[in-house]
């Protein structure tokens, strides 16, 4: 016999604290699809999605509705594009990239991810010719998303693939100058990217991964700041060892449900379970945010001293929360910092409290990097490739996944509005310390290399 | 009949389940399963028993209500059928929380229960809790329910919304398992 508590507070996570499934990614492996013919490689690409994921959406809405816990999005990711697709040269790539955004639409889930290369060491002809397609295939498609690995802590940093990844974001955004910029809200830069990310707009299938694999990204932020609310009513003088154990609990919770859901969907599906992915990703709505955490954890604004400190808090009590829900944990699990994406964040960098060095300094700590983060449209590449290497170098060195998702909103400055619409969310552009001074370090090209993994300190 | 049922309802107090335990035993009976629960100042029981010395129920129940009857409590007891003693727990069922929340107002008990009953659905638990807040008192009924696999989750859940929703409840239809998996390890 269940009792009343258990009932009644699981009805309350789902009802009043946005607890769901953000997403049921489908990751389908397209390396037996190769061919040196494009339209016999987008024809079996396309019947290898649409066959695979054709129940997708129908099955996850079955046992959502069955476990009365919303699966708010299905997604698809696919093998690395760059290596699927390696023969082609860009226009083949764009033309692949059309394929997909199609094959998205067909089967009715809202991202298709995957035009991704890897290229942390080296940069091959199909990593060139996909990084070449990117602002096209950014323009042409909706659901498409693209990823780049341009780090890793064992191979170092690429920095020609940095260098070239400040001009493809330029790129991007000229190509839709017209949506604010919105093909770089679709394009996410990365140091020690994992194969097995269900969250947008880095997935991706990995070459290690099996044909297909059901990943599941859990949310669940404004469960832990309801969670945090009622420790601290109980006992206003809760310190921060009790509070860390109070998001742990409850990173457990949300843990086991995305673990059942996945487990059920694969079962459907007839697919191979892969991971859950326990990351606190909010979303625009109130309530639904990381930033509200740090407020309930006693800071006047994310962004003030102390931010990091609680960030670490949060980010390690969801991991071992996480870890102890299940034996699959894998992907991000951790606390997103998406400016945009949330309320509260894109409030505190509006009113300047949040700053885009402080953003830098949160990430050492948090699950993923400088991501939705808007900037000034005449930030030049080599500031943002400088930007980026940054960001890589904290992921390298650390031996974690960052990455960066920016976006130099075409013909806007400090202080705009930008609209992204739906889960992108709105923002306000913050300014860039010295923009344009870090072009002879850029040029410079090659590789940073890999850092020692021992003598760490 | 080896088996017998047994009840015993009435005002609580100390020393109704060592009365009834010792009365049993005197006649070699052996209690097999036992539940209890006491709702505000009324204790109710219900017991099956092995009765291997085949003893008649009728002098059981004398005895045991002689002794209770001064308790202000009754008993009272029927046979066990042989089907009820066999029945293995069904593979037709699949078990479900169905949770109410609403004004506290009579009939809302006979209207969701009766279309639970209507497709076939057990109720194996129940409990309602009475809350006031905002100057009005809200009932919260939480209902543990076998349902039949031919019955269609989503119907039911159509169902039960549309019941609630001419009484004002808001209605969630939930697998049992989602609460276990989320609380316990």
């Amino acid at each position: 016999m269940l009792n009343d508590r258990e009932v009644l507070s699981t009805l309350s996570m789902i009802k009043n604290e946005h607890l769901d499934v953000r997403t049921v990614t489908l990751g389908i492996s397209l390396l037996d699809c190769a061919s040196h013919d494009l339209s016999r490689f987008t024809d079996a690409i396309y019947t290898r999605i649409t066959t695979m994921a054709k129940d997708l959406v129908a099955i996850c809405d079955e046992v959502g509705d069955r476990f009365g816990i919303p699966v708010v999005n299905k997604r698809i990711s696919v093998s690395p594009i760059a290596v699927a697709a390696a023969p082609f040269d860009s226009k083949g790539m764009v033309a692949v990239a059309k394929t997909l955004d199609q094959a998205a639409h067909d089967v009715g889930v809202d991202f298709i991810g995957g035009f991704t290369a890897l290229v942390e060491k080296g940069l091959a002809k199909g990593d060139l010719a996909l990084i070449d397609a990117i602002p096209e295939a950014l323009d042409v498609t909706q659901r498409m998303c693209s990823s780049i690995n341009v780090a890793s802590t064992r191979a170092g940093i690429n920095m020609d693939a940095v260098g070239l990844m400040g001009r493809t974001i330029k790129a991007a955004a000229k190509r839709t100058a017209d949506r604010d910029g919105l093909g770089c809200a679709k394009l996410v830069v990365f140091a020690n990217i994992p194969e097995d990310v269900p969250f947008m707009a880095g997935a991706y299938l990995g070459i290690g991964e099996a044909s297909s694999v059901i990943n599941v990204g859990v949310s669940g932020p404004g469960v832990v700041k309801r969670a945090i609310d009622r420790a601290v009513a109980e006992n206003p003088n809760a310190h921060l060892g009790e509070l860390s154990e109070v998001i742990k609990r409850t990173a457990y919770k949300v843990t086991r449900v995305g673990e059942i859901i996945g487990r059920e969907v694969a079962r459907l599906l007839g697919v191979e379970f892969g991971i859950v992915d326990l990351s606190l990703a909010p979303t625009p709505n109130v309530g639904d945010s990381v930033g509200e955490i740090f407020q309930s954890l006693g800071l006047g604004s994310i962004g003030v001293p102390g931010s990091t400190a609680a960030l670490a808090l949060i980010n390690d009590a969801v991991k071992k929360g996480g870890a102890f829900a299940s034996s699959r944990v894998g992907g991000l699990s951790g606390a997103f910092i998406p400016v945009s994406e949330d309320v509260n964040i894109a409030s505190a960098a509006a009113k300047g409290i949040l700053t885009l060095e402080k953003l830098e300094a949160l990430t050492a700590v948090c699950s993923v990097g400088l991501d939705m983060v808007a900037l000034p449209g005449d930030t030049s590449a080599e500031t943002l490739s400088g930007i980026i290497a940054d960001e890589m170098a904290i992921g390298m060195i650390n031996k974690k996944t960052t990455a960066a998702r920016l976006i130099p909103v075409p013909g806007k400055k400090v202080g705009d509005r930008v609209f992204f619409g739906g889960l992108l969310g709105e923002t306000t552009i913050i300014p860039v310390n010295s923009n344009g001074v870090s072009a002879d370090f850029i040029h410079r090209g090659g590789g940073i290399p890999a850092p020692l993994q021992a003598l760490i300190n | 009949m080896e088996k017998f049922v047994l009840s015993v309802i009435g005002q609580d107090k100390p020393g109704i389940l060592s009365c009834v335990s010792t009365i049993l035993f005197q006649y070699g009976c052996n209690i097999q399963d036992v539940s209890q629960t006491i709702l505000q100042t009324e204790f109710a029981s219900i017991f099956i028993v092995h009765n291997p010395g085949g003893h008649v129920l009728e002098e059981i129940a004398r005895t045991l209500n002689q002794t209770l009857e001064s308790m202000g409590l009754s008993a009272h007891l029927r046979p066990m059928a042989s089907h009820e003693i066999d029945s293995p727990a069904s593979a037709n069922h699949e078990p479900f929380v169905i949770t109410t929340q609403g004004p506290d107002q009579p009939g809302t008990i006979s209207a969701v229960t009766t279309a639970m009953a209507c497709l076939h659905c057990n109720v194996v638990h129940f409990r309602a809790i009475t809350t006031h807040e905002e100057d009005q008192d809200t009932m919260i009924m939480i209902f543990e329910v076998d349902v039949p696999r031919a019955v269609d989750h989503r119907s039911l859940r159509k169902r039960m919304q549309e019941v609630g929703a001419g009484w004002g409840l808001d209605v969630s239809v939930q697998h049992r398992e989602i609460f276990e998996t989320i609380h316990r390890i």
